[in-house]
């Protein structure tokens, strides 16, 4: 069914063919420990998904199969204090980012320091962002607590841009029986941008290419040792610079964005919880003509309960706030400025979803999930937004998703 | 060959290691929970430490799980996935049965892994686990 979807964009260098060979390898020998040293995990995903108002996924109310993930992954330790690990992923998420294979991480693992309290890291090479609670795996299925993440944190427009790059990650572990277990990372990275995603932030026109300038992001996180939660804060400052083309409508320009992060979890036996808040501070210069300039400060978050009503059996509820201006909530500023041609709507995005998630085995699930949205203020293009095909102010999403890992 | 005996029962689970030398060491609660959510990576000498565990459905782990480490099985799954699939590090090295995770951890140098019961005659080093 896999080699079967029709692909958007015929690149044979996108189709996912390799992968999946070696992935069915690897399931029939079922090889996922080649010894102590060296693993090797994949997964396997496979979803529809209809969306009625928006075209957030596919072209309002149609159903697609674009809802295809795959991953396969190896960790070789080399020494006792180094490793290189690689994962490889092929994704089709239709209209939410550019289909094909991604080199999703490549790096070297050197765990320069070790002592009873703490456990240092460098991470050198492609790496992912570890700073949000699903950030460094939001394209892996059975990770996410739903097929589709909530979009005030979880932007899929800006996915490439959020999800990692070239550069270098510090991390220290520290735990004590007192304390409690206090994480920190920080790091720096360049995304390669793919074309696809500057349309979508920019406008479907654009024929120039966004690149990641510059880049800082740091977190931390803490367990405490009597209490079942989790708490956690990160800040990411980035830059990203547009490069006209030579024939394009729009001029040179730069975004820079800065977020911060606030989090929560609870691990209860039955129920879980999670919460994440965000601010973000958007500045652009330039592009839509040179002097242009303006700066926005967004604010969103959600919160969400899992309960598991069974060993087989779980539900997902969750509650998504997202002001794109949080000095113009209703929209109706946005709306004055644009002269009526962007929707208020445009200047929101809420979302209540309640899922369902099913467990065959320890490694197989099915996800299903349903989402009440009101507002498009996630929906691409992000700069110049598309009212012609986001016509509708409340709009909905079904999503059911079969995964397999080892 | 010596029978490693000191040993006292904590619960129905025991936690083996194949090095006699470290299971004379007593270890708390904390320190074997630090081990499976590989946040210690290394025993005191140096040593990688090589983890073993069951499929997060088996009964003996999700024992293991609650009663030894005292976390929830579901987010031993989340901190292990979260490691192998954003390349951050290892996870166990999982295995179907009790006997195949008896006989690996007797034949690995570095392991740790865990068991339902020590039977008459078997040669396993049990470590000591205090609160």
């Amino acid at each position: 069914m896999l080699l079967t979807l029709q692909s958007k964009k015929a690149m044979p260098v996108n189709k996912p063919y390799y992968l999946l060979i070696l992935l069915v390898v690897f399931f029939t020998i079922g090889a996922k420990v080649l010894a102590s040293e060296f693993q090797v995990h994949g997964f396997i995903a496979q979803g529809v998904v209809q969306n009625k108002g928006s075209n957030f996924v596919i072209k309002d109310d149609e159903l697609t199969f674009d809802l295809t993930e795959l991953g396969l992954n190896f960790s070789y330790q080399l020494s006792d204090n180094l490793r290189f690990a690689g994962q490889a992923v092929y994704l089709n998420g239709g209209n939410r980012f550019d289909e094909g294979l991604r080199v999703d991480y490549l790096l070297a693992d050197w765990n320069f320091y070790n002592s009873e309290k703490n456990q240092s890291h460098l991470y050198i090479g492609r790496i992912k962002n570890y700073h949000w609670l699903y950030s460094s795996t939001r394209d892996v299925p059975m990770t996410r607590p739903s097929i589709i993440l909530p979009q005030s944190v979880y932007f899929d427009g800006t996915r490439d841009m959020s999800v990692g790059g070239d550069g270098i990650a510090f991390s220290n572990k520290y735990a004590s029986e007192s304390l409690g277990e206090i994480d920190l990372t920080i790091s720096s990275s360049k995304a390669p941008i793919p074309t696809g995603d500057t349309r979508s932030i920019v406008d479907p026109k654009t024929k120039g290419r966004l690149k990641h300038d510059a880049d800082l992001q740091a977190s931390i996180y803490w367990r405490p040792v009597a209490l079942p939660w989790r708490f956690g804060f990160a800040l990411t400052d980035a830059r990203f610079e547009y490069e006209r083309a030579l024939d394009d409508i729009y001029a040179n320009g730069k975004i820079d964005l800065q977020r911060f992060y606030l989090n929560a979890e609870y691990f209860g036996e039955q129920w879980s919880l999670s919460a994440e808040l965000l601010q973000e501070k958007m500045a652009l210069t330039g592009l839509l003509f040179p002097e242009f300039s303006r700066s926005t400060t967004g604010r969103g978050g959600y919160i969400q309960s899992e309960y598991k009503v069974t060993q087989d059996i779980q539900l997902l509820g969750r509650y998504e706030r997202y002001f794109a201006d949080k000095n113009d909530k209703s929209g109706n500023q946005l709306a004055v400025s644009t002269l009526g041609a962007v929707p208020y709507y445009f200047g929101f995005q809420h979302d209540v979803t309640l899922g369902l998630t099913y467990h065959f085995d320890f490694n197989l699930k099915l996800q299903l999930e349903h989402h009440w949205v009101q507002g498009t203020a996630r929906l691409t293009p992000l700069i110049i937004p598309d009212p012609t095909n986001n016509p509708q102010e409340h709009w909905q999403l079904t999503a059911l998703q079969l995964m397999y890992w080892f | 060959m010596l029978l490693f005996t000191a040993f006292f029962h904590v619960n129905a689970v025991e936690v083996i290691v194949h090095d006699r030398k470290i299971a004379t060491s007593a270890f708390t609660t904390y320190q074997i929970r630090q081990i499976y959510t590989m946040r210690q990576t290394v025993w005191q000498d140096g040593q990688k430490i090589v983890v073993y565990a069951l499929v997060s459905n088996s009964d003996l782990h999700q024992e293991f799980s609650k009663e030894i480490l005292k976390i929830f099985p579901y987010q031993l799954d989340r901190i292990w996935r979260k490691l192998i699939y954003s390349g951050l590090g290892e996870m166990p090295v999982i295995v179907n049965s009790i006997s195949e995770l008896k006989t690996a951890v007797m034949n690995t140098p570095g392991a740790i892994g865990y068991i339902d019961k020590v039977g008459q005659g078997d040669n396993f080093n049990v470590i000591n686990i205090t609160e």
